[in-house]
């Protein structure tokens, strides 16, 4: 919690085999030495990155097994303070003393918070410094008498570590290296559809220019209305003009044949001389043929489009 | 607070996150599909409207085609009602009679009706 000040949380001392009280608020943790390693080390490095590369290295020949992670804190020159610790014992540890980790908010060291009040006793323990390091010693084993130090009206410094409280299947580092991939993606994903979407708008507004380039109608409904309205002239006049052609054509195949009067209101009545009515349905086999009179050799028919 | 939230929770917000965000990508590939889709069809329409309008005149581009065909014609009388144009040309020639029918039925125009005889030719046009 960043907006709460230390001031306003509880600071509890966690050693092996407490028994803290729980409580509803959050909480600072300083953990004794049982729970980390400690030396100082000259590095000639003020990176912290290459410091976290070298620390499992320098730790090497006083920790046993693997898993730990490393903190360390500048001194002066090139000396640092640096801690080796496991999460899980912290984390069984808190557990074991009754707290609840969901209000866990910082995790400090004895080393940094307490070494200023050494020698103290706490809990039936005695806290000595040697070799510039905060040990844990059996009161029995001290040759003095030490004062209590009473843990709440302790100011805390600003080393702290955070605690992967969250134990899950995937590693913590690829929970987040994954939450990237996703924003990443996500953020691709959203400024295609923002240029998806001004590609639509950019069609809208090619349709306008169109609108205006051909005169179009202002609805979609009403071109396709006057474009249905003048398909069927279209369709109408070429069948007109089409027949017509077949009629003039006729003297081809009748050289005899002489058009004497053509009339079209609808459908065409032609009157023709010198051609029989088989004769000319027969060239003009794509129309629906009525005979209307034949006299005189002139024939009159009506020839539906 | 971000190290008391558990990690599992940030990375279902982004995967709800990325979810939504295919979910709105997609609608909007659809949305554009369909109106390249609507974009095609307004344009062939447009095409096809200009065309047709082209072929089948009216107005002012009609008035003037008519006057120009009248003007080439000497025995023409042409009447000009509210709805439609009459022509009737009368000629004993074959080649000035055809001429005038396949100018008059190339320059699209809506023919109403016709009546051809050997000399005289009347075409009721519409406007």
């Amino acid at each position: 919690m960043r907006f709460l000040t230390n001031k306003n949380i509880n600071s509890l001392f966690l050693y092996k085999g407490a028994v803290l009280q729980s409580t509803d608020d959050f909480f600072n943790i300083i953990i004794s030495p049982e729970f980390y390693w400690f030396r100082i080390f000259d590095i000639p490095t003020d990176s912290k990155r290459k410091i976290q590369k070298l620390l499992p290295t320098l730790f090497e020949d006083i920790l046993p097994g693997n898993d730990f992670e490393y903190h360390s804190i500048k001194l002066q020159d090139k000396k640092h303070m640096c801690f080796a610790y496991k999460t899980n014992d912290i984390l069984e540890g808190i557990k074991q003393s009754g707290l609840n980790t969901t209000k866990l908010n910082n995790i400090y060291f004895a080393q940094t918070e307490l070494t200023h009040y050494a020698p103290f006793c706490m809990n039936g323990s005695a806290y000595i410094i040697q070799n510039d390091a905060l040990i844990k010693i059996p009161t029995q084993l001290s040759k003095e008498e030490h004062k209590t130090l009473d843990i709440k009206n302790i100011s805390l410094s600003n080393n702290n570590i955070k605690l992967n409280i969250h134990q899950n299947i995937i590693n913590t580092k690829n929970i987040y290296l994954l939450s990237f991939i996703f924003l990443v993606i996500s953020i691709i994903n959203f400024i295609s559809t923002v240029f998806i979407n001004s590609d639509s708008k950019e069609l809208n507004v090619q349709k306008q220019m169109i609108k205006k380039e051909f005169n179009l109608p202002a609805t979609s409904i009403q071109m396709n209305s006057i474009i249905n309205s003048i398909s069927k002239t279209n369709q109408e006049q070429l069948k007109l003009r089409k027949a017509l052609k077949d009629i003039f054509s006729l003297y081809k195949y009748a050289p005899n044949s002489k058009i004497k009067h053509i009339q079209y209101n609808e459908k065409i009545v032609l009157s023709i001389e010198n051609i029989s009515f088989n004769e000319l349905k027969t060239h003009l086999i794509a129309y629906n043929i009525k005979q209307l009179l034949n006299k005189d050799k002139v024939l009159k028919v009506e020839i539906s489009l | 607070m971000i190290n008391k939230i558990n990690p599992v929770y940030i990375l279902a917000f982004f995967t709800t996150i990325m979810l939504i965000s295919f979910l709105n990508l997609n609608s909007a590939k659809q949305e554009l599909n369909k109106q390249i889709d609507g974009y095609d069809n307004f344009k062939k329409s447009a095409y096809e409207y200009s065309r047709l309008k082209k072929i089948w005149q009216n107005g002012s581009v009609s008035e003037k085609k008519i006057n120009k065909i009248v003007s080439k014609y000497k025995d023409i009388e042409y009447k000009n009602y509210s709805s439609k144009y009459v022509l009737s040309l009368k000629s004993n020639d074959t080649n000035t009679m055809q001429s005038f029918l396949n100018t008059v039925l190339n320059d699209g125009f809506k023919v109403l009706k016709f009546d051809i005889k050997k000399d005289i030719i009347v075409l009721e046009l519409a406007k």
